[in-house]
């Protein structure tokens, strides 16, 4: 397959990338802003996995016209898979006080992330097939004090899938949405409490994808988790403080 | 939180941080007192530092470079040595030193420089490591080798995580054929025959080696003897299904006093059944307990001790006889014990554990008081007979022992990182 990575040095990304590269040979290509961490991954991946190739793109994630560049650059062969995986944990003591660090964080989660959809969409809409997975998060099923910063710039993505799915309804190209729980990634490493292993996550993400499913929860057990999440009635979320 | 080492202590109140980049270390140690983690596999208290901050390199596990035509690898100090060995022994090149475990980090066996089986061929992990990059609480990042800041080299390696923070390493691997070994295994009746076994090994094509012992039952000092050398068995043998010899399991399990001897009968019966020559993959050769998921927890929460002690070749055989004889007084047997002869080598670090003699290495489960009793009576004989004990094992061993044993203790300490500080340093150094 030809595999594109968004956000390629983010942990889920690296790790989706390795079970990918262990099952087959593939050609991936590694996008994201930071050169000198990008090429270190490649290297790494190009020397675990000799049997596929890594090829980095260095470019601003927010900037339109370089991600509208790359389309057009990429879309000169077919694009199996393309994972867009970028995204921020915002501190959401620090958003509620320092406004233009919400809106960055708003912008970097939420609508650039979003153009990079659109963007890729279009690439597989022409070509008539392939995968697009846009990682999301299970913080976005409901709004809670907690982080609803960061939720609610992923509930844009729930929804922009949404649109994306319904327009492919009838086409070979898929859209899923994926929404992981917390894992131990750097972004979680400072919080407590059970989490995931990337790998397991991993394992999940690249096997709904490859199903075309439409929203994946992983692991699989957030599904029931924030199900129940969400039929909490409102006067007993009110006092809750998770 | 708490941390808990491999045999089962816990250090409290540590703050641990898991960096991904290389890039962040030197804003997270700058602070005391601070120390770095890997797998977590040492024993004792070596990796521990109650009420600190440690440091994980485990997100820190990228290879960074290999050259084909000279096997040198570069790579960052998280990776596993369990990585390197599956990943490059399809090209040709595996680890010419490798512990009983493979969940190692390379910075965990750089700063223990462990020992393997093929200690009189190779000598220890740091005489493969041809360079190192050390990041000081200072913020100074120090590229070491032996050409480079070389005294600060020789002090990392086997520097038991106390000169810095080890960010990447350049190892020279070996060519090898194919991920197999050929081997053979001997049994033998009495210490006597393990130290002739032991020196005709050392003079001869095998490379590698190690032996288990009964330590328990009437017809203690025999055992099993170990040995191999990379086969030329390249791996298309694999792919045809090579009849593979699936060695037991290593000696341990929940037996009590009553069935270790019986236990141990019977694991001498079985090894004599397979006595002879075969050939086994490297994972099960090297590696006997990775396949065995937390075997160490079979010892229940109180966790075990392992006692690990290297005393000189002169007076070996009566020496460890000796410390055969107080086991088995103590009434407390070693389901796993492990015999094995160190060669003449120069030391790879100031503060190496590996050196001329007989090393011993035994697993209690931890009965408090008793086992404490147990160990002090093997220190004075390992003590007497000039010997010393492993800092990677090690929860026990009193500040004299160390200090006896490390001769290059002041040496070293001029390399000090004054900042990285471990339980096993605040007992035994500081």
């Amino acid at each position: 397959m030809r595999i594109l990575v968004v956000s390629a040095t983010s942990q889920i990304a690296r790790s989706c990338i390795e079970v990918w590269a262990a099952k087959g040979n593939h050609e991936f290509i590694l996008a994201g802003r930071d050169g000198g961490k990008l090429a270190g991954v490649a290297m790494d991946l190009a020397l675990r996995y000799s049997g596929s190739t890594f090829s980095v793109e260095i470019l601003d994630l927010q900037v339109a016209s370089e991600i509208e560049a790359l389309a057009e650059k990429l879309s000169a062969a077919p694009l199996d898979q393309v994972l867009i995986a970028q995204g921020s944990l915002t501190d959401q003591l620090r958003a509620k006080t320092d406004l233009e660090y919400l809106k960055a964080e708003l912008e970097l989660n939420a609508v650039s992330v979003a153009v990079w959809a659109e963007a890729f969409a279009g690439v597989l809409e022409r070509q008539g097939f392939g995968s697009l997975g846009v990682i999301g998060s299970v913080a976005s099923d409901r709004g809670r004090a907690y982080n609803y910063s960061y939720a609610a710039s992923k509930a844009l993505l729930d929804v922009y899938v949404q649109g994306l799915q319904q327009r492919f309804a009838n086409s070979r190209v898929t859209v899923s949405l994926i929404q992981p729980g917390p894992t131990a990634t750097p972004m979680t490493s400072t919080h407590n409490g059970k989490m995931a292993a990337p790998k397991a996550v991993a394992k999940v993400i690249v096997a709904g994808l490859s199903k075309g499913q439409r929203r994946i929860y992983a692991p699989g057990l957030w599904l029931y988790i924030m199900l129940i999440v969400r039929l909490i009635p409102w006067f007993i979320f009110k006092r809750l403080t998770f | 939180m708490n941390v808990k080492s491999f045999g089962g202590l816990t250090a409290s109140g540590v703050e641990v941080n898991h960096p991904t980049w290389i890039s962040e270390v030197p804003e997270l140690i700058n602070a005391e007192p601070i120390l770095a983690s890997g797998s977590g596999r040492s024993y004792g208290d070596l990796a521990l530092l109650t009420g600190g901050r440690m440091v994980s390199t485990l997100g820190l596990n990228k290879l960074i470079s290999f050259d084909e035509e000279s096997g040198i690898l570069e790579c960052e100090g998280g990776v596993l040595l369990r990585d390197i060995q599956s990943i490059f022994v399809r090209r040709g090149w595996m680890l010419a030193v490798t512990p009983g475990t493979s969940y190692v980090t390379v910075g965990g066996a750089i700063a223990g420089d462990v020992h393997g089986k093929d200690h009189h061929f190779a000598g220890t992990f740091g005489d493969h490591v041809l360079g190192l990059q050390l990041i000081r609480s200072s913020g100074e990042i120090l590229d070491c080798s032996t050409t480079q800041n070389a005294s600060l080299f020789r002090a990392t390696i086997a520097g038991l995580g106390l000169t810095g923070f080890i960010a990447s390493a350049r190892i020279q691997l070996k060519r090898v054929a194919g991920p197999f070994m050929d081997t053979e295994l001997i049994t033998y009746d009495s210490l006597g025959e393990f130290f002739a076994l032991s020196e005709e090994t050392e003079n001869s094509k095998w490379q590698a080696s190690v032996s288990w012992f009964d330590c328990s039952t009437s017809r203690a000092g025999r055992g099993s003897f170990n040995r191999g050398l990379p086969s030329e068995r390249g791996f298309e043998e694999e792919r045809a299904g090579l009849g593979l010899s699936i060695p037991l399991p290593m000696p341990f399990s929940l037996v009590n006093k009553l069935s270790l001897d019986l236990f141990n009968s019977a694991y001498f019966a079985l090894q004599k059944r397979q006595a002879g020559i075969s050939v086994q993959h490297y994972s099960s050769f090297y590696y006997p307990l990775d396949g065995v998921g937390n075997w160490n927890r079979i010892y229940g929460p109180k966790g075990f001790l392992q006692y690990q002690s290297v005393v000189p070749m002169i007076d070996a055989e009566a020496v460890t006889s000796e410390m055969l004889s107080i086991i088995k007084t103590s009434g407390q047997g070693s389901f796993l014990a492990v015999l094995k002869t160190f060669a003449d080598r120069k030391p790879a670090g100031l503060l190496s554990f590996a050196r001329h003699g007989v090393t011993l290495a035994l697993d209690f489960p931890n009965r408090g008081p008793k086992t404490a009793d147990l160990f002090a009576k093997l220190d004075r004989v390992v003590l007497e007979a000039g010997g010393t004990l492993n800092p990677t094992k090690d929860a026990k061993m009193t500040r004299d022992m160390f200090t006896n044993g490390y001769p290059q203790l002041q040496e070293f300490l001029k390399h000090r990182d004054p900042a990285f500080v471990s339980d096993f340093s605040k007992r035994v150094i500081d």
